[in-house]
């Protein structure tokens, strides 16, 4: 391993001490605690105490903390205290449904949006380019719940071509349902996703069709469009790149609404449901599993990229 | 407490939805699958999969560990039986228990164990099992959140008073097939306390009550798919009456909107849709079947009775009369008015709605007496599980008396730590959805901080009355008093409302939220 990737690796290890931290105790910054939450409404301080004692959420944080990342370091991402399912099983039944629907919706996304943000720089003078830009406005700003809501109106109550929300209850065993399930919520969710990276690959193109190199190559005899298509898409498409891998990494958990919309047992609704239990020790595995994947897979990234392109071997 | 499902969809929401509808059906094409309806035709399908749509999934299954009222509406009567069960109606039956006797002096309670009972696994139920399931409620030191219905074991060293309800003393065997319950003073609520999730019994030496459960009841637990359905199955060796389904699948689905499309597209056979406006728009549906049940859902706006400036009875008494129940109710599309804690199910329920009835211009004369001439700000403490229309309609009221009140909206378990633990509110809105729980007005540590001798007077001569009648006077007296002191005021009690297909019937109609019995369902095939 050079320097420059032990050093990648050592900020990798950093990143997720350093996270592991902040999730945790940003958690217990909430107001109320499992043990109430347990204890309901009828139950007496002294019981709520006790049940604190036997969850041994009355322990020092520091305390709670290393038993907790003592688990982690052997592979026990922690356990939800209401019903005792481990973090990390969940989560991947969850990303079973969250998975495929984020990368379906990212990549339907990416199909629709990238090439038409592309379109609508290189166009951007002209009429047709304008109302593309319009469009991809529209597409932010109109909340996605509507549009999954009027999606299930049209398609689910009234033509009945496909089910008003749910997963089947065999999952993927049953592909079919499971895809069919899962068909309006990617494509509400890749409406918006579209309209962003839309709005990202027509910036990113405008500022490389400024560049020199575009100059040139219209200067060797190339019209606009063979230059953009040449030498411009490639280097457009690095901030569009790691914008759609942020996109990707975020939506893991941030389809809530979606799935709300469309009462799918997924991720983002399971962290939800969670921090409302104030169940932490499951919701703090739980982000951190995430966030360790994503750290991991930057860092795989960064090691690809290391070996594949020769300047960032030269020492600096 | 309830909670409710989120409720995200706002009324513009709703409205552009049922338009969308509207238009739609104008267009033509009929939106059913040709189903007419057809209540009493079919032939009864004793294969049946019945999907209930409710909004709250419970977060654990451990009846003995968990508050929720989620976890009794799923296992209780269909799973876990206790000796004495209840139906929709209130109506209090035998259930484990064949037989059993009270002494004279109400502290002795000998019940006969039903004969060839067993739980799922096959045991036989005995005598053991409902000593060790009752006993753990009772034990020093337990962590059951029912157990004040049992015992004031826990509370009786803190609260000094006779706030906590029961009662039992200890739970014997003295002869196999016999238990006996010995009550340190008399508890006229006993019996309807054991219908109670306090009073299930459980396998003796069961585990993993938080994920699974084995009781028995006429199903047996299947699978819980965390986040969207929990599934039970029928036990065909029940002793009694076999289910007439073969499969209820209890589904979650939090967002209304969704619940609604759920039962349209019949993903559900019986949905629970929060939201009355669409579901009157399954009125005319020949389709569906709506009904309206009652409920213990009393929607509580509780006052901070030990702090200024609502220790002031008139203050307090104001604020009711600046609220106009009716039209909340109008405005909320559902609900009946009561005028105290009392629902009209209970025996001792008596018409209290003359008790400060609206009456702005004395609300105001009230305000300056109590020395606001200029009128007061409050805050309103308000879980997010809730509609916000409510709080919003009771600021727009009080206004116009000179109350400015600041609505205050967090999460549940936020509700818990600031409003019930801490008593760090003014006012405060939740629904107290828990049967009985006039109690709260004799407990002194209680979230309203209501501390008169003469309530818990009251309360416990209720609760150690020798006879029915004495106990329902002096539960009613208690109810009137508290009343015509404000201690809180009772906005609006819950309906239950529920569409169902056309075609499914014996499902519960009352009070679901916390018992929803799905062994009399039929369904039938079209």
């Amino acid at each position: 391993m050079t320097p420059v990737l032990a050093r990648r690796f050592a900020l990798l290890v950093a990143s997720l001490v350093v996270s592991s931290i902040g999730v945790f105790l940003l958690l217990r910054l909430l107001p109320g605690n499992v043990a109430q939450v347990l204890a309901g409404a009828r139950a007496s301080p002294e019981q709520v105490a006790r049940i604190s004692h036997q969850l041994g959420t009355d322990r020092p944080l520091a305390a709670q903390y290393l038993s907790w990342i003592g688990g982690v370091l052997r592979g026990d991402f922690g356990r939800s205290a209401l019903n005792g399912v481990s973090a990390a099983g969940e989560l991947g039944q969850k990303l079973q449904v969250t998975g495929p629907l984020v990368g379906a919706a990212t990549l339907l996304a990416a199909l629709v949006g990238i090439p038409l943000g592309i379109l609508a720089a290189a166009r951007h003078r002209t009429p047709d380019g304008l109302a593309l830009s319009v469009l991809a406005q529209l597409g932010i700003a109109v909340p996605s719940f509507w549009v999954g809501l009027m999606g299930v109106t049209l398609f689910a109550v009234h033509w009945q071509w496909l089910p008003a929300g749910g997963f089947p209850r065999e999952g993927w065993a049953e592909p079919g349902a499971a895809v069919r399930s899962l068909v309006l919520p990617v494509v509400t969710l890749a409406l918006f996703e579209a309209a962003v990276l839309l709005r990202f690959a027509r910036s990113a193109t405008l500022e490389v069709l400024h560049a020199d190199y575009i100059r040139t190559a219209r200067a060797k005899g190339l019209t606009r469009g063979q230059a953009l298509l040449r030498h411009g898409v490639r280097a457009a498409s690095l901030p569009v790149l790691s914008i759609l891998g942020i996109e990707f990494a975020s939506l893991l958990l941030g389809a809530v609404v979606i799935e709300n919309v469309f009462s799918l047992p997924g991720a983002g609704q399971m962290l939800v449901t969670d921090v409302g239990n104030r169940d932490l020790v499951k919701v703090q595995g739980t982000v951190l599993l995430v966030t360790a994947v994503v750290l991991v897979v930057g860092f795989l990234v960064d090691v690809g990229h290391h070996l594949l392109d020769p300047r960032l071997r030269e020492p600096r | 407490m309830r909670r409710f499902g989120r409720r995200r969809g706002s009324l513009v929401l709703t409205a552009i939805v049922a338009v969308a509808g509207l238009v739609l059906a104008a267009c033509g094409s009929s939106t059913s699958g040709g189903g007419t309806a057809s209540s009493g035709g079919g032939q009864i399908d004793r294969d049946a999969t019945v999907t209930i749509g409710e909004s709250l999934e419970p977060g654990t299954l451990d009846i003995t560990r968990g508050a929720g009222v989620a976890i009794a509406q799923v296992l209780q009567n269909n799973v876990y039986q206790g000796l004495l069960e209840r139906d929709d109606k209130g109506t209090i039956t035998l259930a484990l228990a064949s037989s059993y006797r009270v002494s004279t002096d109400g502290l002795t309670y000998t019940f006969t164990l039903r004969d060839g009972v067993r739980f799922h696994d096959g045991r036989v139920l005995a005598a053991a099992d409902v000593v060790a399931s009752l006993g753990a409620v009772i034990a020093p030191g337990s962590t059951n959140p029912n157990a004040a219905n049992l015992s004031s074991v826990a509370s009786v060293a803190s609260v000094a008073s006779v706030a906590s309800v029961a009662s039992v003393a200890s739970v014997t065997s003295p002869s196999p097939g016999t238990v006996v319950l010995k009550l340190r003073n008399r508890d006229t609520n006993l019996p309807f306390w054991l219908t109670t999730a306090a009073g299930v019994v459980l396998r003796r030496g069961a585990t993993r009550l938080d994920a699974t459960a084995d009781g028995t009841g006429p199903f047996r637990f299947d699978s819980w798919k965390h986040g969207d359905s929990i599934t039970l199955v029928r036990n065909d060796s029940y002793w009694g009456a076999k289910a007439s389904v073969a499969r209820v699948v209890f589904r979650y689905i939090t967002d209304v909107n969704a619940q609604n499309s759920a039962v349209r597209t019949g993903q559900v056979d019986i949905g629970t849709i929060l939201d009355p406006e669409l579901v009157n728009s399954y009125r005319t549906n020949r389709d569906f079947v709506v009904t309206r049940g009652a409920t213990t859902d009393k929607f509580t706006l509780g006052f901070n009775t030990a702090k200024a400036p609502l220790s002031d009875e008139r203050v307090r008494h104001a604020i009711r009369q600046g609220i106009d129940k009716d039209a909340l109710i109008r405005a909320y599309g559902q609900g009946i008015r009561i005028g105290g804690d009392v629902p009209p199910s209970d025996p001792w329920y008596e018409d209290l709605t003359s008790i400060d009835r609206y009456d702005p211009a004395n609300a105001k004369k009230l305000l300056v007496q109590a020395g606001h001439p200029d009128g007061i700000s409050l805050t309103v403490t308000i879980p997010n599980i809730y509609p916000t229309s409510i709080p919003e309609f009771i600021a727009s009221d009080l206004k116009k008396i000179g109350v400015t009140l600041t609505i205050r909206t967090v999460e549940f378990p936020t509700w818990l730590a600031d409003v019930f633990r801490n008593h760090n509110y003014e006012l405060s809105i939740v629904d107290h959805a828990e049967p009985r729980d006039l109690g709260n007005y004799a407990n002194p540590r209680y979230y309203w901080g209501y501390d008169d001798p003469r309530a818990q007077a009251l309360y416990k001569a209720g609760v150690q009355a020798s006879s029915d009648a004495e106990r329902d006077r002096g539960f009613r007296e208690l109810a009137r008093f508290v009343s015509e002191r404000a201690v809180s005021d009772w906005l609006l009690l819950g309906q239950a409302l529920q569409v169902a297909r056309t075609g499914v019937s014996g499902y519960p109609v009352n009070g679901v939220t916390s018992l929803y019995d799905a062994s009399r369902i039929v369904v039938r095939r079209a």
